[in-house]
């Protein structure tokens, strides 16, 4: 469960309060896995971050008793210079998991990335395709109640795409995704209900077409 | 266990014990990885982490011995070691924490990771490397230029506290201004330039006149290394200029400076670079 109360974020540009969020309460409906809609600049990355922890709000709170997944996207989050092994180990003691727990991890994402030789060299060597693989089986590696998903699926050659959504799909049996992502056949797929970010306001859509035409208009 | 209820953050309900479990992990992870992006994979690194010290005080022994200087009662290579080693880990540690939002920026897209555990990452491994440098370096001068005891090792255990805590709080305090200052490495460059030479590396407070040590004086890193080359006198009388008092209090406001600026802008300085 992940609520909102009160929440207020705005960017200050030059003398002018850009809102996102003007005192909002909302609350993401308990197992649901929600797509956010907005357009480009309203906002979505940072209501993301914010649900993630990373940024916080002006004035109001974000409470959850869900445990939340660092914002997916394509290549943050790893350092340049660290080779992908070395990047995984650093996120598992991040989230204080013993040897054993880590070694299965940096097992199950070297398996399933599949970039051969690569996963021992700096990741600043690697193509974004790779990147983005191995940022996508890091995070299915771990078992959060929400992931946060920031345009990132879809990564990869045909195969990679079809093993990927297998996965994807049996992650999505145990934990729900907040997802941000312009394509709206991703959209349709993988989420069940949609949130519209307007001029700081949220607008919850219990159905997905509906949520895309008040998105479009 | 009495059990506090922390509402961290403005997000998660957590216990204390919970968010110190956190703090570690974080901490250890972020340790982990400076060693590896600092002492890499070749051998040379870890050597020149002891060649570095013993390199410095060897040229600078064979400066005075051509000068025809004279250090007083210590020995010359000892006298060095407790100026060198002192001195070139505040600085160390100062330089590098004061850079570490940049370097850590990618790292900071997991909630967990917070500026401070940056900071303390990097400042307990220079502390874990200067103590074992110190260590070897003094094991090996000791070998090399016998006739020097500690007679005061407590002492010396207190000022490196106290140079660990200055530059702990120091580090912070320039860690949040390089947030806000971009070219602030140039400037801290330039007053280590000076503070290497005004911080009794290679002299003591007794080679200058009244005046000029007076507000040399000022300098806490003097203080420090005065405190642990007094350490190796017998004598219990220390100069008029060394006060322990002074040392203590510069290290604990620094600290207090820190924690306090990190504290109100720990929100700021996560931020993106858009809403900057």
């Amino acid at each position: 469960m992940i609520k909102l109360i009160n929440v207020t974020k705005y960017y200050r540009i030059k003398d002018h309060k850009h809102y996102i969020l003007k005192d909002v309460s909302f609350t993401f409906p308990k197992g649901k896995s929600v797509g956010i809609f907005g357009s480009n600049g309203a906002g979505k990355s940072t209501f993301l971050r914010m649900l993630g922890g990373l940024e916080y709000p002006n004035s109001g709170k974000i409470v959850s008793t869900s445990s939340i997944s660092w914002p997916v996207g394509l290549s943050a989050g790893f350092q340049g210079s660290l080779t992908a092994r070395q990047n995984i180990k650093f996120v598992c003691q991040i989230h204080n998991k013993n040897r054993v727990e880590t070694k299965q991890i940096i097992d199950f994402v070297s398996d399933f990335a599949e970039i051969g030789k690569f996963f021992d060299m700096p990741i600043k060597t690697y193509s974004s395709g790779m990147k983005g693989k191995i940022n996508f089986g890091l995070s299915m590696a771990f078992d959060f109640d929400y992931f946060l998903i920031d345009e990132v699926t879809g990564v990869g050659d045909p195969s990679f795409k079809a093993k990927s959504k297998k996965l994807f799909d049996k992650k999505k049996e145990e934990s729900n995704i907040i997802m941000v992502s312009h394509s709206m056949t991703e959209m349709k797929k993988n989420v069940d209900i949609g949130v519209v970010l307007k001029d700081g306001q949220i607008n919850i859509y219990e159905n997905i077409d509906e949520a895309i035409e008040v998105y479009k208009s | 266990m009495a059990i506090i209820l922390l509402k961290l953050n403005k997000f998660m309900h957590r216990t204390f014990s919970e968010a110190l479990i956190e703090r570690k992990a974080v901490i250890w992870a972020l340790f982990n990885r400076e060693i590896t992006t600092r002492l890499g994979d070749s051998y040379f690194s870890y050597t020149w982490l002891i060649v570095e010290p013993l390199f410095f005080i060897g040229m600078f022994a064979s400066m005075f011995y051509f000068l025809g200087r004279n250090t007083g009662e210590m020995p010359i290579l000892l006298f060095l070691l407790t100026g060198i080693v002192p001195f070139f880990y505040f600085r160390k540690t100062i330089q590098s924490c004061a850079n570490v939002i940049s370097s850590n920026k990618s790292l900071l897209s997991y909630r967990q990771v917070k500026i401070i555990d940056a900071v303390m990452a990097r400042v307990i491994l220079e502390s874990t490397i200067s103590i074992m440098t110190a260590i070897i370096c003094s094991l090996i001068i000791i070998y090399l230029d016998q006739g020097s005891r500690v007679y005061f090792p407590l002492q010396i255990i207190l000022a490196v506290s106290m140079l660990a805590i200055l530059s702990l709080g120091i580090g912070l305090i320039l860690a949040i201004l390089s947030y806000y200052y971009i070219d602030l490495n140039k400037f801290t460059g330039v007053v280590f330039r000076v503070m290497f030479f005004t911080s009794g590396v290679f002299f003591s407070l007794s080679d200058f006149p009244k005046q000029i040590a007076y507000y040399i004086s000022f300098n806490p890193a003097l203080q420090a290394i005065e405190f642990i080359r007094a350490s190796f006198h017998q004598q219990t009388t220390l100069s008029p200029y060394l006060s322990l008092y002074y040392l203590e209090s510069f290290s604990i406001i620094s600290l207090a400076l820190g924690l306090a600026m990190y504290y109100t802008q720990r929100n700021n300085l996560l931020m993106n670079d858009r809403s900057r």
